[in-house]
């Protein structure tokens, strides 16, 4: 069984299914609802979809038990190697060579030549890039620790997201952690795209406070937390009134919606300056406050009752409320998370590269000098780990 | 009209295309004809479309005040230009003139493809704003370069395999074993810059998406194509998986390369949507 585990057929034909599999779950969309595949798929293959887990198919029971098989494969292939390549390594420079004769600069004639030259007593024998034996053992423990790192991060990462608007302070899941954001700005290029999201904050541990920024590609750090600046919207005071009965709220685009009697009302667009277009529907002509407006829905258990646009400022008859807007602002989305796991990553990736450079460009070789016939030192060059020919030529002349 | 250097770069871009078409046409021409004159003037057509090529991205870098590098357009332009700059490499390294036949044509379609899309210089969004992009590009230019490369020299193997006995072939093509091994050496490379591709990727994408790796499809199609090459180098590593079966996996291992770069843009939403 532990041969069969270690072997080389074993992991291959594991990175074949995880291979395919990995192809599935991008031809899938991932993580959308179940009422999502019903539509999109027909019955039998929105059943598959659900019944084998491919509507999260990276984080799957299955796919996780693949992972896991290569995990092992990895650990018996980095445990029951290391002897061997530890003994070709130690006795490398000191066993006779089988050296195949080299006579000149390599040609493609000499690949030929180099199987079929005959073997010679050694005068002198020296091995070079001994450490390549290394590269593959290496590189396979930086996968090995790299799946090591996502694992555990999939189980101990603390992740929290964040939505507030300017002034908010909020109670972070971690005990005793409180996040202000003091600030959000769009800042805004002459031709209106944007050059930077940028959310000013002040991060309270029990231990003391950070304050700084965070934006896109520049996360904040500090108190063990990276800060990372994931989305924007618009926010939008609203109302609704029915008779003596009134509810004020803050309602976020795209975010949860807020309930009003027996309805639901959410924001499910933002315009700043709105423009309602002939043929591509409700569109925003510039991202400046100019006249902002929401695209909003009204359900009713599930049920869409209704689905309109309100100014802001204005006031509409909506299922027998009125309903209003104002205010409209910015809010920022974070992404607070630590991973206590990513230096662990960072070591499997060093160790990839290193055994990946080792494997292909320091090709252990031994090198056997002898007296040729003609006067000269006749060179042969041999390669234990033969994955290719290695031809050399020292020019090394008797005088 | 008025000359700006985006026009100038532009004409630059029209240039090298149609002269890759020349040189294209011209290796054809030394397969057709046998005559070897056809061969030397498709290497040195090729040189001044790569020249011309050159100047273009650099033009377009310096107009655009970035590294170009940062939509369909100027990727598919540096790709094809990876795979030209690896082409001549591997040319002049071991002696491989008529691979210009199987290389140069990827590159046109390449820049076909290049000219296809919108070259609009656009700023960069605020994901885009970070050094990794040049780090993390131009990994991918150099190992899409030698996969290209050596899908090329694997077509080249496979034809020759077949005329074997064919005077021409003995004459202008290494023997298989020769292709087989430099092939493999493209292959050594390719896999060594995408894990590089990969690694910077994940780096960049901790800072800009708060996480390193999120199974979105354009990483999840790096980790195929990386697998492909993966069980390609066991296998010859470990079964002496050398031959027409290597050849095949090498052109394989390609087609992966192109759906990561072409097929995941246009067909699924990826994050990576601008390139």
């Amino acid at each position: 069984m532990v041969k069969f585990l270690k072997s080389m057929k074993f992991a291959i034909i594991l990175l074949i299914i995880i291979g395919l599999l990995s192809v599935v779950g991008t031809l899938i969309p991932q993580n959308q609802s179940v009422e999502y595949y019903m539509q999109v798929y027909d019955s039998t293959m929105s059943q598959v979809i659900l019944t084998l887990g491919w509507d999260h198919l990276y984080q799957s029971l299955p796919y996780g038990i693949l992972n896991v098989l290569l995990a092992i494969s990895l650990i018996l292939c980095v445990i029951t190697r290391f002897k061997e390549i530890n003994r070709q390594y130690k006795k490398f420079p000191l066993e006779s060579p089988r050296g195949t004769k080299v006579t000149s600069v390599a040609t493609p004639k000499d690949v030929e030549l180099f199987s079929q030259m005959e073997k010679v007593d050694a005068r002198y024998v020296y091995g070079k890039f001994g450490i390549g034996f290394f590269g593959s053992w290496i590189l396979h423990l930086g996968i090995l620790v790299i799946i090591a790192s996502m694992v555990l991060g999939f189980f101990f990462t603390y992740e929290e997201r964040v939505v507030a608007l300017p002034g908010d302070v909020v109670d972070l899941e971690k005990p005793g952690y409180q996040l202000a954001v003091e600030d959000f700005e769009t800042e805004l290029r002459k031709d209106h795209t944007v050059e930077a999201y940028r959310s000013t904050l002040t991060l309270t541990t029990p231990d003391e406070s950070f304050s700084g920024v965070t934006e896109v590609n520049s996360p904040f750090r500090g108190g063990g937390l990276n800060i990372y600046q994931t989305s924007t919207g618009y926010a939008m005071d609203v109302w609704a009134i029915q008779g003596d009965k009134r509810i004020d709220d803050v309602l976020l685009s795209g975010q949860d919606s807020i309930r009003f009697g027996d309805y639901d009302w959410k924001m499910l667009a933002f315009y700043p300056e709105f423009y309602l277009h002939p043929e591509r529907g409700p569109m925003t002509i510039s991202p400046y406050l100019i006249r902002p407006t929401m695209l909003y829905e009204v359900r009713h258990n599930d049920e869409l009752v209704d689905l309109n646009i309100l100014e802001s400022t204005h006031e509409i008859k909506s299922v027998g409320w009125i309903l209003g807007a104002d205010n409209p602002r910015p809010y920022t989305v974070l992404t607070v998370r630590r991973d206590p796991y990513t230096p662990l990553a960072a070591i499997g990736a060093v160790l990839l590269l290193l055994g990946l450079a080792l494997n292909f460009y320091t090709v252990p070789r031994k090198v056997e000098i002898v007296p040729g016939e003609d006067g000269d030192y006749d060179v042969y060059v041999y390669a234990p780990r033969q994955r290719e020919f290695i031809i050399e030529n020292l020019n090394i002349r008797k005088e | 009209m008025t000359l700006t250097l985006e026009s100038i770069e532009y004409y630059g871009f029209i240039a090298a295309f149609f002269i890759y078409f020349v040189s294209m046409c011209l290796y054809f021409a030394f397969f057709i004809t046998k005559k070897e004159t056809w061969m030397n003037r498709g290497r040195i057509v090729h040189h001044v479309a790569f020249a011309l090529h050159t100047l273009s991205i650099i033009l377009r870098a310096v107009a655009a005040g970035r590294i170009p590098m940062a939509n369909q357009y100027e990727f598919a332009t540096s790709f094809a230009w990876g795979i030209s700059l690896v082409f001549i490499i591997f040319t002049y390294k071991y002696s491989l003139q008529a691979l210009g036949a199987f290389a140069v044509p990827i590159i046109f379609v390449l820049m076909a493809y290049a000219s296809l899309q919108n070259r609009a210089i656009r700023p960069l969004m605020p994901a885009l704003q970070s050094y990794w992009l040049g780090i993390h590009v131009s990994m991918a230019i150099i190992s899409y370069g030698a996969f290209g490369v050596s899908c090329a020299i694997s077509i080249l193997y496979v034809l020759k395999a077949k005329r074997r006995n064919s005077e021409f072939y003995q004459k202008h093509i290494p023997d298989l074993k020769r292709l087989d091994l430099i092939s493999y050496r493209s292959i050594m490379l390719g896999f060594l810059f995408l894990t590089l591709v990969i690694i910077t990727g994940a780096i960049w994408a901790e800072q800009a998406w708060g996480r390193y790796w999120a199974w979105d499809p354009k990483e999840t199609w790096s980790l195929i194509t990386w697998i492909i090459y993966a069980i390609y180098l066991h296998l010859r590593f470990n079964k002496n998986y050398t031959g027409h079966k290597a050849a095949m996996f090498s052109v394989i291992g390609f087609i992966s390369v192109l759906f990561t770069y072409i097929g995941v843009n246009t067909l699924l939403p990826s994050l990576h949507s601008y390139l």
